[in-house]
């Protein structure tokens, strides 16, 4: 017993470091979800395709030892941003703009697609660029610090404080600017917001680039914390990023960072106590995935609307 | 409807006719003659992409050397050897796949593979089975199961899980001195085998296994195993697995401070090891087959393999050559009694195995009823300054 | 037709033949062929002799996979020509029961290609009822597939005896004319699967309904993972071997060409249900419901038992499959099952049209064939020609085609290639047969 709370402090530490990465990748579908109330299903791969740009960079200063890690991780974070928001524009554009009037279905067909084409795209590019698609970067920040009878890491701190960074940015960019308020416009009423003189067209590519971006920022932080990349990636941090913004409340900027990081830590939790607290039959770490898609599915059963969310009845 | 002129039926009958042309060329064929050369073709079956492609692109090259080296003996005996690398990606379900397109080619005499048990414990039943019994030899499997389930055609020159297991838990028990061991594995069945052996002879010889646990193979975040592994502070971290999985989980197991040593199976010999692995993989000790690439015939292969491949030649090419090396002396052999025709394949695959005192560079195979190879040893590395240390051959008791 | 034929002269009239001539050409024969195979006189002949020809080039090339294809094209050139149904079957069982076969003798790679097709045939046409007859967005269909393979090899296998208690461990594994004992236990289990995962997912609507389908198919992978402790069900990551085959009457079933007419014999029967659950009052039911749910609650409707009807009825179907999977493969590995395999089954119906049975197949077969044939080929031909890397295997680029097909077909042709048409009722035919029963005094129950 004294074992399990003598770990406590460390998972929770773990969790909170997954957890943000969550969010910022939730931050992602929320913002689109928010706006479109269409589930960016393609998201996952533009995260996927940020941590690739991130590893490239940070790959491409491995030989320059000396070098402060400062240098490659915010030419990294720079550049996954930008390309990762241009792919999430350009996506938006080729893949759903077309179908924007199509019944709900037809637009999330097309993003599964978009996924699946992606990641295999990647797969292909880096297989012919460098003979493999799965890479392995430097360690950056790797140092570790005790904190609390914990072990972190001082990239796992720095990832932390981006993230918040990046939350706060966006909100204050919602919230204050011009283009956030007809963001805001264009989420609460499409047909009104483009009568109010709203180029609605430009705001949803602005989301698009935006999240992109968010997504791509996303992966760099993922390359510097794990080190290892492969176009797989995308998927599960998709389905969870996913469920953490559900969780939060849909279209909920603070739900987005709240369901993160909410998901980090019951992840870590049930990874560390599912098997004490069953008597050893199931290994918690073995189960870590089911935790978030039954999360989910408790969520959307019992609180669709989430944590932050309002309940919208349905228009008939 | 407008009538058919002759210069239309002309311009049909010709599109027609280049169509036909273009599809005689497509479709497989079950081999042929070349000239007074009996075609035949060889494939390798491993992980050409993915996190475990540098063992199995090893094999592959190893094998396809093999071809080179024995090109004048085997056109002596009335063969030209095609060469047919496969890509499994280390999944079975790709592996059985494969099999089955080997299977119904006629023109398949021999298979070189794999590099994961689990592969090939779907792939040797599809060959026995559907393939008339395609014989096969496996530089790397070391997973019990394969040569306990009765398949006449598979054959390996490398050990068995449950001698590798073993004499891995006498070096960390004897040598290494470690009291507790924490044992993982990434859930296949060589790992898990591998690693069910390795904590039944640890406690065997007196050691305390604290746990056998089964990680994700080839995720990202193993914050949570590592947490559970550091509470119960062990002094060894056995691994049964491959290198792609183990180099993440032995960094972030070192990230929350473990001190001790690391070991594992011949599934971590590779150099991509310490590249994915980094400083973690310092003091990290493995059993694996072995090699004398300093004098004779290993020179000899290591050279040439630096040559063709510029690189150094991996821990499987050298098995994967002598693997190819006997399918081909079996073809030299039975070319030159039966006028080099394309072989039975259950006769060869028995002549296969009856495979006697062969010299292969690795060991002399022979072959014994089961397919094992009993003259292979286990011999045990340790990574020193980022590379591996040959620290001699595993206690035998 | 004299005609100097000049240098420049020579250059235009290509031209011209691959702008103008050629596109005309092939108009005009398709029109003419089209014309030929609607018309119930010529059409049989001429359907017949396509036939005849396409089976003579299969046969004697079994190797060659523009015949294959060639055999394909001509199959469904006699679905859509004009001929009496006796004549459609009675060609369409002389290909698949003497032409393949015997070709499949040959080839067995043919033969075990056409046993894959049946198996995505049928899932096709499940998926079908889930998603286009019940509008029901499931993006977790292969575990139902799963279940079903998993039932068998776990009891069909070595592996029940990890498990069983002592004292039943003489009856496993099952032997083989348990097979047919299994198909029943299978549907009832995917079929229970598909009341699991119905239940909870009732009140979603289309993309959060999709999401946790989705959910759903990766916890059942995840299970089969790591369900071999506490006790050994699945055999975790590694897989179960050693399936027995099925027998019937003491013949062991266990080459390629048994299970093509094991998997022949389950998709037809999939189909014919399929084609009476559309027309039927369940079917009806589930095409109001997909078309607007509200509506048809107010109609009195009730959602609850036609959504778990089109769940538990689909996943029937893909549990009958799974066993002839797991029998094939000999083989049952929890990497089968991936989401990567769903989104296969989901393209072949958005292809082939939602909704639509003969779209079911045909996407079925379409995606099959470039899955599993023309991918390979273009590899052979692309490794003999180009230098690739060893990693750029091409058949592994499922993921790519499967996503391009999605993307094309949701922003060109939404209804897929083969839609389906609406089994429509006919007012005045109906109106007469009511007169009909009226005059002749034939009353209700009597």
């Amino acid at each position: 017993m004294s074992e399990s709370l003598q770990i406590l402090p460390q998972v929770l530490i773990d969790g909170l470091v997954v957890g943000a990465l969550y969010a910022v990748v939730a931050l992602g579908y929320t913002m689109v979800y928010g706006v479109l109330e269409f589930i960016n299903f393609a998201h996952s791969e533009i995260f996927m395709f940020g941590a690739f740009i991130g590893a490239e960079v940070f790959l491409l200063f491995k030989p320059m030892t000396g070098l402060p890690h400062f240098v490659p991780l915010v030419i990294g974070l720079i550049l996954a941003m930008v390309m990762a928001g241009a792919l999430g524009w350009a996506v938006e554009r080729v893949a759903y703009r077309p179908l924007r009037g199509a019944p709900r279905l037809v637009p999330l067909i097309s993003a599964i697609g978009v996924s699946f084409f992606l990641q295999d795209i990647v797969r292909m590019a880096w297989t012919a660029m460098r003979g493999n698609w799965q890479l392995g970067t430097q360690d950056l920040y790797a140092t570790g610090i005790t904190v609390a009878g914990a072990q972190i890491q001082v990239r796992s701190v720095m990832i932390m404080g981006v993230a918040i960074v990046l939350m706060l940015a966006l909100s204050v960019f919602v919230n204050r600017s011009r283009t956030g308020k007809a963001m805001r416009a264009v989420a609460q009423d499409r047909a009104t917001a483009a009568l109010m003189g709203i180029d609605v067209n430009r705001i949803i590519s602005i989301t698009f680039l935006l999240g992109g971006a968010l997504g791509g920022a996303a992966g760099a932080l993922y390359t510097m914390q794990y080190t290892v990349v492969n176009p797989y990636i995308g998927f599960v941090m998709g389905i969870k990023a996913f469920t953490a913004a559900v969780f939060g409340g849909i279209g909920n900027i603070t739900g987005a960072a709240v369901g993160g990081l909410c998901l980090g830590l019951f992840e870590a939790l049930g990874s560390a106590y599912l098997g004490p607290l069953t008597g050893g039959v199931l290994i918690g770490s073995e189960y870590k995935d089911i935790i978030a898609f039954s999360l989910l599915i408790l969520v959307l059963i019992f609180k669709p609307s989430g944590l932050l969310g309002e309940t919208v009845g349905e228009k008939v | 409807m407008g009538g058919f002129s002759l210069k239309r039926y002309l311009a049909l009958a010709l599109s027609v006719v280049m169509v036909a042309v273009a599809a005689a060329g497509c479709g497989g064929s079950s081999g042929g003659s070349n000239g007074q050369l009996t075609e035949v073709k060889v494939a390798t079956i491993s992980p050409l992409s993915g996190g475990q492609a540098s063992l199995g692109v090893a094999i592959k090259n190893g094998a396809e050397l093999a071809i080179k080296d024995r090109e004048k003996d085997l056109a002596a005996a009335g063969y030209k050897v095609v060469f047919q690398p496969q890509d499994d990606e280390a999944k079975p379900e790709v592996g059985t796949q494969i099999a089955q397109r080997i299977a119904a080619d006629k023109g398949f005499v021999g298979v070189v593979g794999t590099l994961n048990t689990g592969v090939a414990k779907g792939i040797a039943p599809v060959l026995h089975r559907e393939g008339a019994g395609l014989v096969m030899i496996s530089p790397a499997n070391t997973g019990v199961v394969m040569t306990e389930s009765g398949w006449t055609n598979y054959n390996r020159i490398v050990f068995r899980d449950d001698y590798q297991g073993p004499a891995g838990a006498r070096y960390a028990f004897q040598v290494i001195k470690a009291k507790t061991a924490y044992v993982m594995h990434d859930k296949t069945d060589y790992g898990k085998a591998l690693a069910d052996e390795f904590a039944k002879e640890f406690a065997k010889q007196g050691g305390t296994v604290a746990a056998t646990v089964g990680v994700d193979a080839q995720k990202a975040d193993y914050g949570p195993e590592a947490t559970q592994a550091m509470a119960k502070n062990p002094d060894l971290i056995y691994f049964g697995g491959i290198y792609d999985t183990a180099g993440p989980l032995f960094k972030q197991i070192r990230a929350k401070g473990f001190k001790g040593a690391y070991m594992g199976g011949d599934g971590l010999d590779s150099a991509d090891l310490v590249k994915l692995g980094g400083e973690a993989a310092e003091n990290t000790y493995f059993t694996s087959v072995s090699a004398d690439y300093k004098t004779g015939d290993g020179k000899a292969f290591f050279d040439k393999y630096k040559k063709a491949y510029n690189d150094d030649p991996a821990a499987y090419a050298l098995y994967g050559y002598d693997c190819m090396n006997i399918i081909l002396q079996n073809l030299i052999d039975y070319g030159k009694k039966n006028g080099g025709k394309v072989p039975d394949r259950a006769e060869f695959a028995k002549q296969v195995r009856a495979t006697k005192g062969f010299k292969a560079i690795s060991s002399t195979v022979t072959f014994d009823a089961k397919g094992d190879n009993p003259s292979s040893k286990v011999f045990v590395f340790k990574i020193e300054s980022g590379k591996s240390v040959d620290k001699g051959a595993a206690p035998e008791k | 037709m004299a005609r100097r034929y000049k240098g420049g002269d020579v250059m235009s009239h290509i031209k011209t033949w691959f702008v103008k001539t050629l596109p005309d050409l092939m108009r005009s024969t398709k029109k003419w062929m089209a014309g030929a195979l609607q018309d119930p006189r010529r059409a049989p002949i001429f359907a017949g002799a396509l036939v005849a020809l396409t089976s003579l080039f299969q046969v004697l090339a079994p190797f060659n996979t523009l015949a294959f294809l060639l055999v394909l094209i001509s199959m469904l050139v006699v679905g859509k020509s004009a001929m009496s149904k006796w004549v459609k079957l009675g060609l369409a069982v002389l290909v698949t029961i003497v032409v393949i076969p015997v070709a499949g003798k040959q080839n067995g790679a043919l033969t075990y290609l056409c046993v894959q097709m049946f198996i995505n045939i049928a899932l096709a046409l499940g998926l079908n009822l889930v998603v286009g007859f019940a509008g029901l967005l499931d993006l977790g269909y292969i575990a139902f597939f799963a279940g079903g393979a998993y039932v068998y090899a776990i009891f069909g296998s070595r592996q029940a005896l990890a498990f069983m208690p002592e004292s039943l461990q003489h009856l496993f594994p099952f032997g083989g004319w348990w097979f047919w004992v299994a198909i029943p236990i299978a549907i009832f289990v995917a079929a229970f699967l598909g009341l699991a995962l119905g239940l909870p997912v009732l009140r979603l609507r289309g993309d959060y309904l999709a999401i946790v389908t989705l959910g759903f198919g990766e916890i059942i992978a995840v299970l089969a993972k790591n369900l071999d402790h506490p006790i050994n069900l699945t055999n975790g990551a590694g897989g179960i071997v050693g399936i027995t085959p099925p027998s019937l009457f003491g013949y062991k079933l266990d080459t390629t060409l048994s299970f093509y007419f094991i998997g022949m014999a389950i998709a037809i029967l999939t189909a014919l249900a399929m084609y009476r659950l559309e027309r039927s009052r369940t079917g009806r039911a589930w095409a109001a419901m997909r078309e607007d749910e509200v509506a048809a609650r107010a109609m009195g409707i009730n959602l609850t038992k036609y959504k778990l009807m089109a769940f538990m009825a689909g996943a029937a179907f893909a549990g009958a499959m799974g066993m002839l999977f797991a029998v094939k493969q000999n083989f049952v590995s929890p990497d089968s099952f991936s989401f990567l395999e769903s989104i296969g089954i989901l393209a072949m119906v958005i292809l082939g049209g939602l909704g639509s049975l003969q779209g079911a197949v045909v996407g079925a077969v379409a995606v099959t064939v470039l899955k599993l044939l023309i991918l390979k080929d273009l590899a052979d031909f692309l490794s003999m020609t180009v230098k690739l890397p060893p990693a750029f295997n091409i058949p592994q680029y499922q993921p790519l085609i499967f996503g391009l097909i999605l993307i094309v077909m949701m922003i060109y042709r939404q209804q897929g290639l083969l839609p389906g048409r609406r089994p429509t009722e006919d007012i005045a035919l109906l109106e007469q047969s009511k007169q009909k029963k009226t005059t002749t005094g034939t009353s209700v129950g009597a």
